[in-house]
């Protein structure tokens, strides 16, 4: 039972894959291993949309899963008759002994990422309390409600049922293909996301700079535990933190390599954050923000690209919160507001914002401690690129937004920080790891041969 | 900008510290794994708790009303407890929809705490007639016969 789940999702990814690269149809081995960790994220988050309009358009719920696979499979006709001509060159080269070393550190990380996620994930099959309270509850309704289910969202029938429902849209389709709700497919589904968010900072930071700074990139998250530990809780954190990086890099990439499609797949990957938690939807405005301003800076309509690939995931958003009731932290809105004048509790959630930083991460040492000190070591002038500081931007906002929600929540402060904002700060983390490694020079860089000025002459030369 | 040595020392710490922590992390909770501890999870236990109830439900049934000791006047109770307890409850009986109160005709009690002979004073004086299974720890399976 466990392969045919395993199998379900890997076809997702694999339809994803295609997507992408129909959408985005660059074919050099970066961009092909970028599109393929893309996939994961877009598998999951077409899936989960259509899921959602087949039960709006109260369609059967038994036969989606045969359109899907019927749709994903039309898709892989498509680029098979689009490449049949198309030659892809993936530039094989030997590995040379330094690929190796980098490959066995990798595998270790990774190795230790994923041990511990199994051995957290274990004993708590069900997730820990917001994990089936809210998630694998809400996929349980939609499993075991079939058609109805839409019909049981407004009567608040379990904890937050206003929250978004890309991950229990996900588990909900294999139970209902599988004909039972194992704990073992929410299990899968976060070790799914968390090797594609791992494989994302790596092909990611393999375009935006080189492979060995993408394998950095990946040591340093997999060897962080809120990592596995998050994703074996199988809260819904790490994927919004996978496409919080989606979007993210696609946007950087974009101002690298000037291919509007990009910003398509960036609208898209931004949209499905929204459909993954509330965070994303106000995630969606920053990264529409950040479009708005490249747009007046190259005086080009980027937006344009940007709204298209947001389209489907803002309708689906649109329409499912149509039919939710009110998030409880707009229970008493003028409470809240007047909270916005109380400089005490600025202080208190900036304190308890700079001891997170501090402590965050699950190191025996600070991580964020270490991440400032090596940044310091081995800061130097980088390059001109891509917009770097349109990326911090991006990450300063979500953060104030972030500062706002504590500000304006009901509940006690320090009960809410207390208990939610190690999440918030790895919602950020993957894409704060990407920015720093973008602006640092990579081991490739610091272990190269320093050139002698005759080299250099004779490379301006050619 | 520090000497090149210098700052290859850095990388190849930052990396072996990051591997270092890493295995140091698996290593403590391989130490502290135990796979059977999977079936004495909290929401196993609840979800076999309910799982006799769940059997004598009528399969057309889609609501269920709920009563806990938060309910029942002059009982003592921690809410946090009976909270976390109906949460388990919703999860666990999904996609029955588990109502706080007794306006449907079936009833889930979760009455742990509590003896049989006051159970039944109180339902009988808050419900009125009614046909009441019991299950173990405190669970029962009330059946209003009259609305």
């Amino acid at each position: 039972m466990i392969v045919f789940a395993l199998t379900i999702y890997f076809a997702k990814i694999l339809g994803g894959f295609v997507l992408m690269h129909l959408l985005w149809d660059a074919r050099d081995s970066k961009a092909l291993l970028f599109k393929f960790f893309l996939g994961f994220g877009a598998g999951m988050g077409t899936s989960a949309l259509l899921y959602f309009l087949w039960f709006w358009m109260k369609l059967p719920a038994l036969v989606y899963p045969y359109f899907e696979l019927t749709l994903f499979l039309f898709l892989l006709l498509m680029v098979f008759a689009r490449e049949k001509r198309q030659k892809i060159s993936l530039g094989f080269t030997p590995p040379t002994f330094q690929t190796l070393l980098w490959g066995v550190a990798v595998t270790l990380a990774v190795a230790f990422s994923v041990a511990t996620f199994f051995m957290i994930a274990l004993p708590t099959p069900h997730g820990v309390q917001d994990a089936w309270g809210i998630w694998n509850v809400s996929a349980r309704f939609i499993y075991g409600a079939g058609e109805r289910w839409l019909q049981i969202i407004p009567q608040n029938a379990w904890f937050h049922p206003d929250y978004p429902l890309l991950v229990s849209l996900n588990i909900a389709e294999v139970w209902s293909i599988i004909g039972a709700n194992i704990t073992r497919v929410p299990i899968l589904l976060a070790l799914s996301f968390l090797l594609g968010l791992l494989g994302l900072m790596f092909s990611a930071l393999a375009i935006a700079k080189d492979n060995q700074q993408g394998a950095l990139g990946v040591i340093l998250l997999a060897s962080a535990p809120v990592l596995a530990s998050l994703a074996s809780n199988q809260y819904a954190d790490v994927p919004l933190a996978y496409f919080f990086l989606a979007t993210g890099a696609l946007c950087y990439i974009y101002s690298i390599r000037r291919e509007p499609r990009l910003l398509i797949l960036a609208g898209f990957f931004a949209g499905l954050s929204g459909w993954t938690k509330n965070e994303g939807l106000t995630f969606i405005f920053i990264a529409l923000a950040f479009c708005l301003v490249l747009s007046l800076q190259e005086k080009k309509n980027l937006l344009k690209y940007f709204l298209a690939g947001l389209a489907l995931p803002l309708l689906v958003i649109g329409l499912f919160k149509s039919i939710t009731p009110a998030n409880d932290l707009f229970t008493n809105q003028t409470a809240s507001l007047l909270q916005f004048l109380d400089v005490p509790r600025y202080l208190t959630i900036l304190q308890g914002m700079l001891n997170m930083f501090f402590s965050f991460g699950g190191w025996p040492v600070s991580f964020g401690g270490v991440l400032i000190l090596y940044t310091l070591l081995m800061f130097q002038r980088p390059s001109s690129g891509g917009k770097r500081w349109l990326l911090l931007v991006l990450i300063v906002c979500q953060w104030v937004t972030y500062f706002g929600v504590y500000l304006f929540t009901p509940a006690d402060v320090i009960v809410h920080m207390n208990t939610s904002m190690e999440r918030l700060f790895f919602h950020l983390f993957p894409l704060v790891i990407f920015l720093v490694l973008i602006v640092l020079p990579s081991p490739r860089e610091v272990f190269e041969k320093p050139r002698s000025s005759q080299d250099v002459s004779h490379a301006l030369n050619h | 900008m520090f000497p090149v040595l210098l700052r290859r020392f850095f990388v190849v710490i930052l990396i072996v510290m990051s591997l270092a922590f890493s295995a140091y992390q698996t290593l403590n909770l391989f130490h502290m794994f135990h796979p059977q501890v999977a079936e004495k999870n909290e929401v196993s236990v609840w979800e076999n708790r309910l799982g006799p109830l769940k059997d004598k439900l009528p399969p057309n049934v889609t609501e269920i009303g709920y009563l806990a000791e938060w309910d029942i006047p002059d009982v003592k109770y921690g809410h946090t407890d009976q909270f976390h307890e109906f949460n388990l409850t919703v999860y666990s009986l999904a996609p029955v929809i588990v109502r706080r109160g007794a306006e449907t005709e079936w009833i889930m009690g979760n009455f742990g705490t509590l003896s049989p002979q006051k159970i039944e004073t109180w339902l009988d004086s808050s419900i009125g007639p009614h046909i009441t299974q019991e299950f173990s720890g405190g669970i029962y399976l009330i059946h209003r016969v009259e609305k």
